[in-house]
């Protein structure tokens, strides 16, 4: 990840995204809120709980905007940027 | 000061100071701070005004400092760094794409225009930005912070036009809460403004849905308290002179 230069006036994007597999119940709605389509909904293999089918991974957390919207929308509070809520 | 007002207003943490150093001139500026605690990791602007005042401690750091200074590598959150004036924001913020996606607007031409209506400084024109507690106090703040219940924010609003009379007319609409409305906002305008905070605010940080704030520019702050204790000083009717009664 690439830091953000002290000064500079532009924004580098780039974060740490983690989360919490036991806690995500793939609801989409970190997908669907993103604007730079970090996230993708994957199926689990062999899951049997149909409330656990899916679930959300962090695809490409080097577009990250640090907007903060997926963090504000996870019910579940699955979702950590640079290991905060 | 600071004790007064706790005391007077009951205020459950003190306010806390902030002191934003322009990018002209940083380093002299940045030197003066060097010895004070940086986080540990990155953290938004309302976290980090959180962890000062005592409410929790997000600066990764083993101990809850009471003063951080704070770069634009260290902020969590964009809209408070670019607000803040560290650098521009990003695209989809700008163009109102973000909040569109959030549902908080029907199109995306309404959520940029409110975008834009954010205060905000200069792309750039920031270097660091100071957070303290208010009674450990490096330097004389730009922007005072004050938390509390609609009651003891409504207890500011008097003693800040007593001497002069008038109203405040408030800069709010809950959204950045903390960065825009509540130290951009104050400095732009050079007069306190009243936030109900915001739901990034009360996501990350302010966990107490009772609280809310004032900004109020430092150089008024001295002003303010004095006229908030010396309220109780204004003379009953009984003791005006005669022709006054
Ligand atoms: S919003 Fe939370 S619970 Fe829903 S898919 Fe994303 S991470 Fe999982
Ligand atoms: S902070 Fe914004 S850009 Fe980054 S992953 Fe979350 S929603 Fe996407």
């Amino acid at each position: 990840m690439e830091a953000i230069k002290t000064n500079s006036v532009e924004f580098i994007p780039g974060a740490t995204i983690t989360i919490d597999d036991d806690r995500c119940i793939g609801c989409k709605k970190c997908v669907e809120v993103c604007p730079e389509d970090v996230y993708e909904l994957v199926r689990r293999p062999g899951e049997t709980d149909p409330n656990k089918e899916f679930k959300s991974v962090a695809v490409a957390p080097e577009k990250c905007i640090l907007c903060l919207s997926c963090l504000e929308i996870c019910a579940k509070d699955a979702i950590y940027i640079d290991g905060q809520q | 000061m600071t004790d007064q007002i706790v005391k007077k207003l009951e205020l459950k943490y003190e306010p806390v100071g902030i002191y934003l150093i322009p990018a002209e001139h940083a380093e002299r500026y940045e030197k003066f701070f060097e010895n004070f605690a940086k986080p540990n990791g990155r953290l938004t602007y309302c976290q980090a005004v959180d962890t000062v005042r005592g409410a929790a401690n997000y600066s990764k750091l083993p101990e809850r400092p009471d003063v951080l200074v704070l770069k634009a590598k260290d902020f969590l959150c964009s809209a408070g760094a670019a607000n803040l004036g560290f650098y521009n924001l990003p695209e989809p913020i700008k163009n109102g794409e973000r909040d569109f996606l959030l549902r908080r607007f029907p199109s995306i031409e309404t959520s940029k225009v409110t975008r834009e209506m954010i205060p905000h400084f200069e792309a750039g024109s920031t270097s660091s930005v100071v957070v303290f507690k208010l009674s450990k106090a490096p330097v004389d703040p730009h922007v005072v912070l004050v938390f509390g219940n609609p009651a003891q924010i409504l207890s500011l609003e008097g003693p800040y036009v007593m001497k002069t009379g008038g109203r405040l007319e408030i800069d709010v609409l809950g959204t950045c809460g903390v960065c825009a409305e509540m130290t951009v906002s104050p400095l732009l305008n050079r007069k306190m403004n009243l936030s109900t905070l915001c739901g990034g605010a009360r996501s990350h940080a302010f966990k107490d849905p009772t609280e809310m704030g004032a900004g109020i520019p430092g150089i008024e702050f001295p002003e303010l308290v004095e006229n908030l204790l010396a309220r109780q000083n204004i003379p009953k009717r009984q003791d005006l002179t005669k022709e006054l009664q």
